[in-house]
């Protein structure tokens, strides 16, 4: 049967996104080709995607647990943790804001699903999370009070925050095509994020029922950290994190997926 | 068996674009701030109205139209990067479209992994491509350099490398902005045989480009944009007819004719001069 191709035909995101995923050729090849030659003719080749994170967190780590009052065995995991995710993230999102500029001589091509270039982005900071992880699983050996067991929640956790920085990336690379504005919007919010989210200071200096608690917990990205975070350091993520990231979830499909059919089809002109 | 083919019915597109506003700078300061200051206003644009074809199993039509009709714009139109505004166009059979050849190529790897990311980025599996490997590499004459950077070929070599790959595999149909043939004498010759060969295995090509003598030779049909309006579609040498009448209407063109009217002596004095100087240098020769 000849393929055949329909003008009037909308792309649907949910049915792209899954064409995508079991179509990895190009995205997962050319986004590991990227990494990989980054560091080619360094003379420490990948250990460079490691090395960032394992000197901020057992720095950091050492001089934050003395600043803030906290043994460090129960900060360093905390901190490491809470920073790989947050890299994870503004990894997706900084990338996605420049994908369709950058693949634009792909897109002018007309061959490739858009939503290849978002996985692109993804699968890039998804390589780095792996490499934040071997980071992270040092801290668990060294640490006295984790355990490795609770390594399995991430099976159950690790999804949720995957499948909302999907919407997320998806909704920011076509706002980013759009609108020029949008990346110099999300390097001023990211920097103020890093300080503003508990990643470097525990939520437990603010309670819920206070004003400020209150105040923090409108920030998404603790609620998104925290859901993967609590589980590993042996608790529960508090009721509100849970629904907050289902809710998100559900609300940021749907809303991605209008955006992507109504919009779509314009984003060749934009770029 | 199902047909190969490609309908474009009404197709009309409209962009939207940036226009700096009218500058009446005086100076050079006043230039630099105006340059600074002025925004940007959006305008939206026909780069195509009502375009309407149909090209089936065996066509081969020729693309005319001076800079700007919108030849490129109606390439990308059929080969699914740009949606019609409205109207609509149905193409069945796998695409081709060979409009950039140096697409995609990471600079820092080395020719074995560019030509696997480009193939899948044509949609090839990583199969197939290893099947093909050696072919391209031999098209192209990079066998040795298979594993130097990419950032270490000449940017001859690069052309070389993306023209083997964009053509390592026949397709249905083929988009063509331009034939290519550049490359140095050896890789020219067989880059034609290469090109002749593809359109003689595609059902249909549509092919832009500004040589009657390559077009006459090679398509059955001929299409005429002007201004984004199909102005004439039909039987490639009447196409080429109408064609010319276009670009003979244009001022320019007008005013050159008039010249060498008006001026037919003096013309006429020129070409003999050249001549004779010619004759004499190779007499010298």
């Amino acid at each position: 049967m000849k393929p055949t191709y329909r003008s009037t035909y909308n792309e649907h995101l949910i049915p792209q996104f899954w064409q995508s995923l079991i179509h990895p050729d190009y995205w997962a090849y050319s986004s590991w080709l990227a990494i990989a030659t980054k560091y080619r003719r360094t003379s420490l080749g990948l250990l460079w995607a490691m090395l960032p994170t394992a000197v901020f967190v057992v720095v950091l780590g050492n001089i934050y647990s003395h600043l803030m009052g906290y043994p460090i065995e129960q900060y360093l995991p905390y901190l490491g943790i809470g920073y790989v995710l947050w890299r994870f993230m503004i990894h997706v999102i900084n990338d996605a804001v420049t994908t369709f500029h950058l693949h634009k001589a792909f897109i002018m091509e007309g061959r490739i699903r858009l939503t290849d270039f978002v996985l692109s982005s993804f699968a890039k900071a998804g390589f780095y999370l792996f490499f934040g992880g071997v980071i992270v699983l040092c801290v668990f050996l060294w640490s006295p009070i984790l355990h490795v067991s609770a390594l399995w929640t991430l099976l159950l956790t690790l999804p949720l925050l995957v499948i909302n920085m999907a919407w997320v990336a998806v909704c920011i690379a076509m706002l980013g095509a759009r609108f020029p504005d949008i990346q110099e919007v999300i390097g001023t919010v990211l920097i103020l994020g890093l300080l503003l989210t508990p990643i470097l200071w525990p939520i437990e200096k603010f309670p819920a029922d206070s004003v400020r608690g209150i105040v923090v917990r409108f920030n998404p990205a603790f609620h998104l950290i925290d859901v993967v975070r609590a589980p590993l350091l042996g608790r529960m993520p508090e009721t509100v994190s849970i629904v907050a990231v289902v809710a998100m979830g559900i609300i940021g499909w749907v809303l991605a997926s209008i955006l992507f059919r109504r919009y779509a089809r314009f984003v060749p002109l934009w770029v | 068996m199902e047909e190969v083919h490609a309908i474009a019915h009404g197709v009309t597109l409209r962009v939207p674009h940036f226009v700096q506003g009218e500058q009446r700078a005086s100076s050079f300061a006043s230039t630099l701030l105006a340059a600074a200051m002025a925004r940007p206003r959006r305008e939206y644009r026909e780069i195509l109205s009502g375009v309407t074809f149909e090209a089936r199993e065996g066509d081969r039509v020729a693309l005319m139209g001076r800079n700007g009709a919108g030849k490129t714009t109606l390439l990308r139109v059929l080969s699914g990067a740009f949606k019609p505004t409205s109207g609509h166009v149905e193409v069945r059979g796998s695409v081709q479209a060979l409009l950039n050849l140096g697409l995609g190529f990471h600079q820092d790897a080395t020719v074995r992994e560019n030509i696997f990311v480009r193939a899948a980025a044509m949609g090839m599996g990583a199969g197939p491509v290893a099947s093909q490997l050696d072919a391209i590499l031999d098209f192209s004459g990079l066998g040795h350099a298979v594993n130097h950077r990419l950032s270490t070929l000449s940017s001859g070599q690069r052309m070389r490398l993306g023209f083997a790959i964009s053509t390592s595999v026949q397709h249905d149909i083929m988009l063509m902005d331009e034939w290519f043939g550049a490359g140095d004498a050896e890789f020219v010759e067989k880059a034609r045989d290469r090109m002749v060969d593809r359109v003689a295995g595609s059902s249909i090509v549509i092919l832009a480009s500004h040589s009657f003598q390559m077009l006459r030779r090679i398509c059955n049909l001929g299409m005429v944009l002007d201004a984004g309006e199909m102005v004439y579609f039909g039987p490639v040498n009447d196409a080429i007819d109408e064609y010319k009448k276009i670009y003979q209407a244009t001022p320019e063109y007008l005013a050159r004719r008039k010249f060498e009217a008006e001026n037919e002596a003096l013309v006429t004095q020129r070409i003999v001069a050249r001549a004779s100087s010619d004759a004499g240098d190779d007499d010298a020769a």
